[in-house]
């Protein structure tokens, strides 16, 4: 038989993939563990012999989306494809619904037993995921989606329905605590990139004018980026207790051998590196001619520098801001071991006492944040290219 | 009027430019020819003080240019180099208005001037005016590039290499346009260039230079016909008598021929030269037409008179004084 022609028809295979593994995990992993307390073993739940509605919601929602991934090219590349975006997010709020339903008819009058997430649902997470990074279209709609199914959720939680998840029932045992290291974790994270930026885009700059900036700056920072980040505040301890023993001034502003003092300089080195690197690449590419006949025309310096120079190199800039947020998000993690604070202290306390719920109460947080601030991060890089 | 005065420039141990001296008059273009590392451009980018000099000085108007402060001295000298160096996140408008915009015009004014210049250098504001720089050829960039150089008016233009990025066939084209924005705007222009052809076509006058030093400046008829040095008569080639024709019109040979016969002006307008048509070309004409003389006629097809090849080789022998 004559294979038809191949080209323009053929099928996303990414999209289609997913939605494959999108059902198969529905048949072959469990969506939730129900355990009767915290010692006991957990037992799986499949949502598919539970046959409720949501069932049908998650089916329909990856079947849709498989046959969008089979539709011809050129279809698919046409202005109202754009609103398959619409049907991403279903299997995700199906799953969310699901597992509220089933937690609830098992767990909702017993406080000590406990219903988890399981497998099913976090492939049904990264599926959404990576189908919705997958999809073109554009960013308002994207990002009106993503916020229709934060929207859902929230109301959710606010209405009760997940109360009986043992994540949710973890999160509210925490109380305000929660909060107040969620807010800790942005501020260790923001000071971290703020003078991060400002070290990298200094260091930058005098890497492209001096050589020996650039050979010694680079070796130190590349050095840096190599030590571990536990390292490195561990290296930092030593330093600081003895200034702020030997200061009171120090000490005074906060300055003290752990805590926040030794995580924010070594989170704001380790930001410090991607933003240099792009600075540094920015202006040495900055095209000559363009500096030539700036000047030439009679540009003073900062005319050229706020003219020329800074919206050209803005972008490269800005990329290596947006690494080195990302970056930060997840470095900020570690801080709390040396007493910083932030969200990584659920994770850790969660190893310790081996409590996975306490464990994903920090680290969904902390994948929510770095991917909400590569996305606004990558807004303008966007737009740029959708307008050129 | 510029005039270098025994100027020095050197780039650490190496000597770029020796004791130059030299003066471009008024309303002339001349042309700075030279092989590559000569220090025609370091010449050139002495003139506005994106280089300085060592040793001499360079006065502009009779006033030596060190006693202006240098951004106030470059935007009263239009700039054009190879590499366009187009503003790419600047529409073409807003790069042609960038000096106008450094003297604070008013708004009208330049969009005025901007209109003006653009429309120059034949790229209508309304089509052009609105583009990236990505979205125009070589050409047309290039065109852009003379327009903003030329969108203060000023008296003076410093051009480096300006045509050389451009294809061969648009570097005709575009050589010829600025010839005639040249003839009516009559700028003082200083003009690198390492193209023998070019600066023959463009020049009124031709400074060579060789390993930093000037080897000859004179008005270009005299280097064609009267070298200073052997390495003058190489440089500009063998073909000296071939480039003297380049730079005559044939109008300039012709004469009131017989008047059309009986077979009427139609007929003759055919086998007829455009009168710009210059005498290299004619020359070529004759060889391979085997005629002795050939009909000229002007834009509307009409004859204006006769070029005979006895007239253009008595011109050949003579030196190309027309």
């Amino acid at each position: 038989m004559a294979q038809p022609e191949t080209g323009p028809a053929r099928v996303d295979p990414v999209l289609a993939t997913l939605a494959g593994l999108g059902l198969a995990s529905l048949f072959l992993l469990p969506l939730c563990q129900y355990a009767a307390n915290r010692i006991v073993a957990g037992r799986d739940c499949y949502l598919l012999p539970a046959s409720r509605p949501w069932t049908l919601g998650l089916m329909v929602g990856w079947l849709s989306l498989a046959g969008f991934a089979c539709l011809p090219a050129d279809l698919r590349a046409r202005p109202a494809a754009r609103w398959a975006w619409l049907l991403v997010p279903l299997p995700l709020l199906a799953a969310m619904a699901g597992a509220a339903r089933i937690a609830g008819s098992l767990a909702g009058g017993d406080p000590v037993a406990r219903v988890t997430l399981a497998s099913g649902f976090w492939m049904t997470l990264l599926g959404t995921l990576v189908a919705g990074i997958s999809l073109p279209s554009r960013p308002l709609s994207r990002a009106l989606v993503w916020l229709t199914v934060l929207g859902l959720g929230g109301a959710g939680l606010a209405a009760g329905s997940f109360d009986a998840l043992s994540l949710v029932r973890e999160a509210r045992s925490l109380g305000p605590a929660f909060g107040q290291e969620f807010v800790q974790h942005l501020r260790l994270t923001g000071a971290a990139v703020g003078a991060g930026t400002l070290l990298g885009l200094a260091l930058g700059i005098l890497a492209h004018r001096s050589r020996p900036w650039r050979l010694g700056g680079f070796l130190t920072l590349n050095f840096l980026q190599t030590v571990p980040s536990l390292a490195l505040f561990g290296l930092l301890i030593m330093p600081l207790a003895w200034l702020s023993a030997r200061y009171p001034v120090l000490r005074d502003w906060g300055v003290k051998g752990i805590g926040t003092a030794p995580a924010l300089i070594a989170l704001s080195l380790y930001a410090a590196l991607p933003i240099a690197r792009n600075t540094l690449t920015a202006l040495d590419e900055l095209p000559e001619a363009v500096l030539d006949a700036g000047r030439g025309m009679g540009m003073s310096g900062l005319q050229l520098g706020w003219h020329v120079v800074v919206p050209l190199a803005w972008p490269a800039v800005l990329a290596g801001i947006r690494v080195a947020t990302v970056q930060t998000v997840g470095n900020t993690v570690v801080a709390a071991l040396i007493g910083a604070g932030g969200l990584g202290t659920f994770i850790f306390q969660g190893l310790g006492q081996t409590a996975m719920d306490l464990v994903l109460l920090g680290t969904l947080p902390v994948v929510a944040l770095a991917l909400a601030a590569d996305q606004i991060l990558g807004l303008p890089a966007r737009s740029r290219r959708a307008s050129a | 009027m510029i005039t270098f005065e025994a100027v020095t420039r050197r780039y650490g141990a190496m000597t770029a430019l020796d004791a130059v001296s030299l003066t471009v008059p008024d309303h002339q273009l001349c042309v700075l020819l030279g092989p590559s590392g000569s220090g025609k451009s370091t010449l050139l980018r002495l003139v506005n003080r994106l280089l300085e000099a060592h040793a001499g000085r360079i006065l502009v108007d009779g006033r030596d240019i060190r006693s202006y402060r240098a951004e106030l001295l470059r935007r009263t000298i239009g700039y054009v180099i190879q590499n366009v160096g187009l503003f790419p996140h600047w529409k073409v408008a807003d790069n042609v208005a960038t000096v106008p915009r450094l003297l604070d015009w008013e708004r009208p004014r330049i969009r005025a001037r901007v209109a003006e210049v653009l429309d120059l250098v034949g790229l209508p504001a309304g089509i052009y005016g609105g583009r990236y720089p990505h979205e125009l050829s070589g050409g047309e960039a290039q065109r852009v590039g003379v327009a903003r150089a030329l969108a203060s008016d000023p008296p003076i233009l410093l051009m480096d290499e300006p045509f050389s990025a451009v294809d061969p066939l648009g570097r005709q084209r575009i050589q010829g346009e600025f010839l005639e924005i040249q003839r009516r705007l009559r700028k003082t222009v200083v003009f690198v260039t390492h193209d023998v052809d070019e600066a023959i076509r463009l020049g009124d006058r031709i400074a060579l230079l060789k390993d930093g030093r000037l080897v000859q400046h004179d008005r270009t008829e005299v280097l064609l016909e009267r070298p200073a040095t052997p390495f003058v008569a190489e440089f500009l080639g063998r073909d000296r008598a071939l480039k003297r024709l380049s730079r005559v019109q044939a109008r300039a040979l012709a004469r009131a021929g017989d008047p059309p016969g009986s077979a009427g002006a139609a007929p003759l307008a055919a086998g007829a030269l455009p009168e710009t048509t210059d005498l290299r070309l004619a020359l070529a004409h004759f060889l391979e037409s085997g005629t002795d003389r050939v009909a000229l006629k002007d834009g509307q097809d009409g004859i204006t008179g006769w070029l005979h090849r006895q007239d253009l080789e008595a011109l050949a022998r003579s030196g190309g004084q027309a």
